[in-house]
């Protein structure tokens, strides 16, 4: 006698609710760039450096490596690419070691003009006699060479080679060799090329852009079986936005296909599918609401995480429409299985205690969006779902005891046998004890492969990594250059004892007025010079008129009014400086990158106390994050265990399935700890994360299989919607291990394989034993 | 060393310099040069007098001169000094004592490039690559020739005031080259 279905009740519902998801959807985009992802700073001096680092010059570094061919194709390639991008407005620079003739003609002729004042070697404005016999002789020496010749003139306008040493200070670094006039890797067979992009490095769709420009420049030449990489942070935010789009979109679907199709098997029927549909949009919108709410944005991660909970967070009217039978009103199944929800939830929610309050933006935004989803999708099971589940008369296809189920239920008998895998894993983790590694790189987005090539293509190009960060400030720019001046001996003493190989920042391009005034009060007056002049060539075969040009060149200089940031506007030098140097609310900034910074707490130190000098190491500031962030994990990770503990005693009292429930889940954790041991896997925060979720879901269902005074019909239905319930959650999570986004890849498996297990366990553990269970059973 | 600090940092000089214009025996050019590049290899001892204008004497200086096919000319001074000179396709790398070597690619130094396309190019027979930086007349018979060569582009024109090859068949006897800023480099060949 089955009542009257009213089924558009169901549909007005499912309505209301899509509308409302597809409201908030349209209204909250995903922010896909890492940022979100990457440590903030503790402070307003770190949060400020990091800020400028990360959207700043170091940003727009793009590096270039070609590979997989001869050395001369090699080469031939990197002067195509150099010609094709060096006239591309979308770059300010391309280097590949060829020095740009004509675009720098200018600024040949400029800083030509200005060697005196720019010069950092006192050594070049050492007019005396003595020194300039020697400088003479030199130049003798060049002007008998077979390319002297060539070069007379310039040899004769400056004998203590101050242009040289002018140009020498603003070419890049580079740790790499000369091979047919480009440059190469020092130790294999690769050409290189260093640019930098007018675009700031976040501007992901004009760093897209660039990416493009580059791969079609190099198709233009054709590579034959030559191959390109392309590194730089905006390299990989785009690659990364990129892939995790992917991720999100392929999560979207696919578990959205795959949920259905579970479901549609298990309850053959689209009204079904509308019913559950209803807690899924709400979840889904309101975890979005509530993390927009909470954190200011939905990252992209965090939308394809909850997405994946679906799985998890669907287990709950599955629950209520699996374990119904046709014709049963709305209190009837809820009487049965609502206890066990209420604590299955609790205990579930429990498990996101870590993760929620970790303190890593991320992280805590897929644990709020988690547990929001979880809260929302048990609150319509409880309290809204029985009325329409009851109304459209929802029952599953297929109910009652059958054949395969009794059998399953047998092997309850062997049970003990399971102590043979807990014993082999718990060996494992007694010989081999989980290593907690709690480098925050293990959060990265990035793939480790990717990240090692850029650390050889920053260390051959000379590129600073941007570990150590420097800034100085100061009320002018002036100011900026001279507190950059005063802090060049201190780097000395650091270079000499080896603790870093040099430093880039504005003052190495353009010194400071001061600093210029000072230089060119060491340049003689004519008349001195000329009379040095005179005593230099004695021995010397010069004509008394061979150095005119130099002597005049000389008094300019003393006359020469300072080179200001403004005159090298528009010159590869002033796009050099430009990022170096600048003004943010009123205050100047001067970022120094030191390279190939060998112990960065020496360095740290020798700069304590110094004036109008921020100083971060982003190493540090990493690992003392990572490891706050780790230890205030394992602290919620334990009074959430401690909690779902007492919930568990207080919900279940009874000592026996308190027993059977616990060791169900601790042989789960047991056992994926021992595999994870047996694999050298390390533990990262994410691993810890996500074990303590499997921990919330293996309660959940050996609570379900707990429950006491099970007859065959009700066992049998908590086995087939259990199982359903399983099946979504391994297949769901399953998916994510096919993610782009190693984050999203490592709790997949985990949680995966620990869910799998929780199954497997809780059904063979937490069930009471046919026949020969205790005497409460029935 | 001062002048490899110059060639490394490369490009930078600039002169002032105007050409003469000659008229030319086109097909005497040719034939010298046709003649000049057929020698695949060649070994000879040279002489050089460089008057230098800022200097009151000339300096001197002696050595081998070896070319062969292709574009490899090595300049191999003795005496006074001795320097190693290596122009080897578009790469020179050039030593002086035993000092350490340096490399400058052609591409990088367009002044160096004109040098070299002046003292190789004839030895090639490679008209082409001669006619972009000069105009070429000739004067004589194949016998005894005399080679004038005008810069007419802008770079070469900024260098060099002219040059003047001498020889015999496809023997070179000497090379002038007369630059811009009043310096004359003589090289004599001995036979």
């Amino acid at each position: 006698m089955k009542p009257r279905r009213k089924p558009w009740v169901l549909a007005i519902t499912l309505a209301v609710s899509a509308l409302f998801a597809a409201l908030v959807f349209v209204s909250i985009p995903l922010r896909l760039d890492m940022a979100g992802f990457l440590p903030r700073g503790h402070d307003d001096g770190t949060r400020f450096l990091l800020r400028e680092v990360q959207g700043g010059v170091a940003g727009t570094v793009i590096m270039l490596g070609l590979e997989g061919a001869p050395e001369p194709e090699l080469a031939r390639l990197s002067l195509g690419l150099h010609a094709a991008l060096a006239k591309d407005p979308q770059f300010v620079s391309v280097l590949n070691g060829v020095f740009a003739t004509d675009q720098a003609e200018a600024l040949r002729a400029l800083l030509f003009k200005h060697r005196y004042q720019l010069a950092s070697d006192d050594g070049v404005r050492n007019l005396g006699a003595q020194a300039l016999e020697q400088a003479f002789a030199n130049v003798l020496d060049g002007l008998a060479s077979a390319a002297g010749p060539v070069f007379s003139d310039t040899l004769l306008r400056d004998p203590t080679n101050a242009f040289v040493q002018t140009v020498r200070a603003l070419e890049p670094d580079v740790h790499v060799r000369l091979l047919h006039g480009v440059w190469f890797a020092p130790d294999r067979t690769r050409a290189l090329l260093l640019l930098r992009t007018k675009a700031p490095g976040m501007d992901l769709v004009r760093q897209a852009q660039v990416e493009q420009t580059i791969s079609a420049a190099f198709t233009a030449l054709h590579p034959g079986t030559a191959k390109l990489l392309i590194s730089g942070p905006s390299v990989f935010a785009v690659s990364s936005a990129a892939g995790m789009r992917r991720d999100v979109d392929m999560m979207a679907l696919c578990s959205f296909v795959l949920v259905v199709s579970i479901l549609y098997w298990r309850f053959r029927s689209l009204w079904v599918l509308t019913a559950i549909g209803v807690p899924f949009l709400l979840s889904l919108s309101i975890a979005m609401l509530v993390v927009r709410l909470v954190f200011g944005f939905v990252h992209g991660i965090a939308f394809g995480f909850g997405m994946t909970m679906l799985g998890v967070a669907l287990d709950y009217p599955v629950l209520l429409i699996g374990h119904r039978d046709h014709g049963e009103g709305p209190q009837a199944t809820l009487h049965r299985i609502g206890h066990s929800l209420r604590l299955g939830v609790t205990t579930a929610e429990l498990g996101l205690t870590g993760m929620v309050f970790c303190g890593l933006p991320g992280l805590a935004q897929l644990g709020t969006f988690a547990a929001v989803g979880l809260v929302v999708a048990a609150i319509v099971t409880l309290h809204v779902m029985p009325r329409l589940v009851v109304a459209a008369d929802l029952a599953p296809y297929i109910s009652g005891p059958s054949a395969p189920l009794a059998l399953a239920e047998g092997w309850r008998c062997y049970r003990g046998l399971l102590v043979i895998p807990v014993m082999v894993c718990a060996i494992a983790l007694w010989w081999s004890p989980p290593i907690i590694d709690t480098r925050l790189a293990a959060l990265s987005p990035l793939p480790e492969k990717t990240l090692r090539m850029d650390e050889a293509l920053r260390k051959d190009l000379g590129v600073p990594d941007s570990s150590l960060m420097i800034a100085v400030s100061g009320g002018t720019t002036q100011a900026v250059l001279e507190r950059e001046e005063a802090l060049v001996p201190l780097w000395g003493q650091l270079r000499q004892q080896g603790r870093l190989a040099g430093v880039q920042d504005a003052a190495r391009f353009l010194p400071s007025v001061r600093m210029q005034h000072k230089r060119v009060e060491q340049l003689p007056p004519p008349a001195v010079l000329q009379a040095a002049i005179a005593q230099a060539r004695e021995e010397l075969p010069f004509r008394p008129t061979a150095f005119d040009a130099f002597v005049s060149d000389v008094a300019a200089a003393r006359q020469m009014p300072p080179l200001l940031p403004q005159d090298l506007q528009g010159t590869p030098v002033g796009a050099a400086v430009a990022p170096l140097l600048f003004e943010r609310g009123g205050q100047w900034f001067g970022l120094v990158f030191p390279e190939s910074v060998q112990d960065h707490q020496s360095v740290e130190q020798a700069l304590v106390g110094q004036p109008d000098v921020l100083v971060m190491d982003m190493h540090k500031e990493v690992d003392s994050l990572s490891a706050y962030h780790t230890g205030r994990t394992l602290r919620w990770m334990a009074v959430g265990c401690m909690l779902a503990f007492a919930v568990l005693v207080f919900g279940l009292r009874n000592a026996g399935r308190i027993l059977r429930v616990i060791g169900a889940v601790g042989a789960v954790q047991i056992t994926v700890l021992g595999v994870f041991a047996l694999l050298g896997q390390h533990l990262t925060l994410i691993h810890l994360i996500a074990l303590q979720f499997v921990l919330g879901v293996s309660l959940d269902y050996a609570l379900f299989f707990a429950r006491p005074q099970l007859d065959a019909e009700e066992r049998a239905r908590t086995m087939r919607t259990l199982l359903t319930c399983n099946a979504m959650t391994v297949l769901t999570f399953g998916l994510l291990a096919a993610c782009h986004t190693p984050l999203l890849r490592e709790i997949g498996i985990t949680v995966a394989f620990g869910v799998a297990l929780a199954m497997i366990y809780g059904f063979l553990l937490a069930g009471q034993r046919p026949h020969i269970g205790p005497p409460n059973s029935p | 060393m001062k002048v490899f600090s110059l060639l490394a940092i490369s490009g930078l000089l600039a002169g002032m310099g105007q050409a003469g214009a000659a008229e030319n025996d086109v097909d005497l050019s040719r034939q010298i040069i046709g003649c000049l590049g057929q020698v695949v290899q060649r070994t000879q001892p040279f002489h050089e007098e460089k008057e230098i204008a800022a200097l009151t004497h000339p300096l001197f200086s002696s050595g081998v001169l070896g070319f062969h096919r292709p574009a490899y000319l090595e300049k191999m001074t003795q005496a006074p000094r001795q320097e190693r000179l290596v122009i080897d396709g578009g790469m020179v790398s050039i030593q002086r004592g035993t000092g350490s070597v340096h490399h400058v690619p052609l591409a990088q130094s367009p002044a160096l490039a004109l040098l070299v396309t002046t003292m190789r190019a004839p030895l090639e027979g490679d008209m082409a690559t001669l006619t972009q930086d000069y105009t070429l007349s000739a004067q004589g018979n194949l016998g005894a020739w005399t080679l004038s060569m005008t810069p007419v582009s802008p770079q070469a024109m900024r260098l060099v005031h002219l040059v003047v090859l001498k020889g015999r068949n496809n023997v070179i006897e000497s090379l002038k080259i007369m630059q811009a800023n009043g310096d004359v480099q003589t090289l004599t060949l001995d036979p």
